[in-house]
């Protein structure tokens, strides 16, 4: 057992509104801009940033950044 | 004539800065795991809603950390962020129209890259795969406690057919254990040593294994809720006592094999 997304859910993330299961998307985008201007700013605005900060800001923007290229490419192949 | 001080200034790092007061203790870790269960349960309302509470989660671990005051809330922050980073890629990852076993396989890319990506905050990830004091009979007993865990689970929560999609059994079978990796080093692997340092042994184990199951909340079935907190904690519990995760990884590994194709190839025929 893994957790994942149940039926339910799966099935509006499917069949749903487009423009809310589209919402989870843009959500990610915006967590994402929010991590990759964080660590432009801690990384500006010092000569030493602090690497804890930015290896936790890591974290979140690397693995977003894959995600979100996903769902571009999924919508271009839905495109075309 | 003047005067100077003979007493030498404290040198800068034993200074604590000013506003480095957050310690993360129980009631942060219970207020976390409530956050963690909301943001989950909103999931059988609306997936956006719960995309952006586990986004809030994570920024939130993320704003905290400046205001840490000790080495093992440092220590835990990471993993406390991972965890809703994981959850939000589950959500929002385009893999609807995945059959259940290979989406766990697309899934399973990005969650090891948080892993690996916590893990390296702190140390290295082969030291995350060391035996520690026991030896490999013993790591060979925690796998065999999968055996009965997977006979309670698939009682507690039926596996639906078809889930494999195209997928033959042995392609689905390296999947799934490839799939189970990642999630068995977030939550056996990083969290529960991580939680133990801050809460004690005994509330360690039992957060751990609520988190673990708090990700199954959406499901919204209490013998799904029951089976994955009966497999944090037996887990947990091996975790604990053999201080590795290594018969942990393979236990969980044995486990989905039997549950999501073992059993309903003997069961269903």
């Amino acid at each position: 057992m893994t957790p994942s997304v149940p039926p339910p859910v799966l099935d509006f993330l499917r069949y749903g509104d487009a423009k809310a299961s589209m919402s989870a998307g843009l959500v990610l985008l915006a967590v994402l801009l929010v991590a990759l201007t964080a660590k432009a700013l801690l990384q500006s605005a010092s000569p030493a940033p602090r690497q804890d900060a930015v290896r936790l800001l890591n974290i979140l923007a690397v693995p977003l950044f894959i995600v979100f290229v996903a769902i571009v490419v999924e919508r271009f192949s839905d495109l075309s | 004539m003047t005067f100077r001080s003979v007493v030498p200034a404290p040198p800068n790092a034993l200074v604590q800065p000013a506003g480095r007061t957050l310690v993360v203790g129980l009631p942060l870790l219970i207020g976390y795991l409530t956050a963690l269960a909301l943001s989950e349960g909103l999931l059988l309302v609306s997936a956006p809603l719960a995309a952006g509470g586990f986004g809030l989660l994570a920024l939130a671990g993320c704003v905290a950390l400046p205001f840490t005051a000790d080495e093992r809330s440092q220590a835990l922050l990471p993993v406390m962020t991972a965890i809703p980073v994981v959850r939000l890629i589950v959500v929002a990852a385009p893999t609807a129209d995945f059959a259940s076993i290979p989406r766990l396989g697309v899934l399973a890319l990005p969650t090891l890259i948080v892993v690996t990506l916590a893990t390296r905050t702190r140390h290295s990830v082969g030291q995350l795969f060391r035996l520690g004091p026991s030896d490999w009979a013993t790591q060979l007993a925690v796998v065999l406690v999968a055996v009965p865990l997977a006979v309670i689970v698939y009682l507690l929560m039926p596996v639906t057919p078809g889930g494999r999609g195209n997928l033959p059994v042995i392609a689905a079978g390296i999947v799934l254990a490839l799939a189970v990796l990642p999630d068995e080093l977030l939550f056996r692997g990083l969290l529960q040593p991580a939680i133990t340092a801050v809460a004690g042994q005994r509330a360690g184990l039992y957060l751990s294994a609520m988190m673990y199951a708090a990700t199954f909340i959406a499901y919204a079935s209490v013998g799904a809720l029951a089976a994955a907190f009966a497999v944090g904690l037996a887990l947990g519990w091996c975790r604990q006592r053999t201080d590795s995760v290594v018969g942990v990884v393979g236990a969980r590994v044995v486990l989905v094999v039997l549950v999501y194709l073992a059993f309903p190839a003997i069961f269903n025929g």
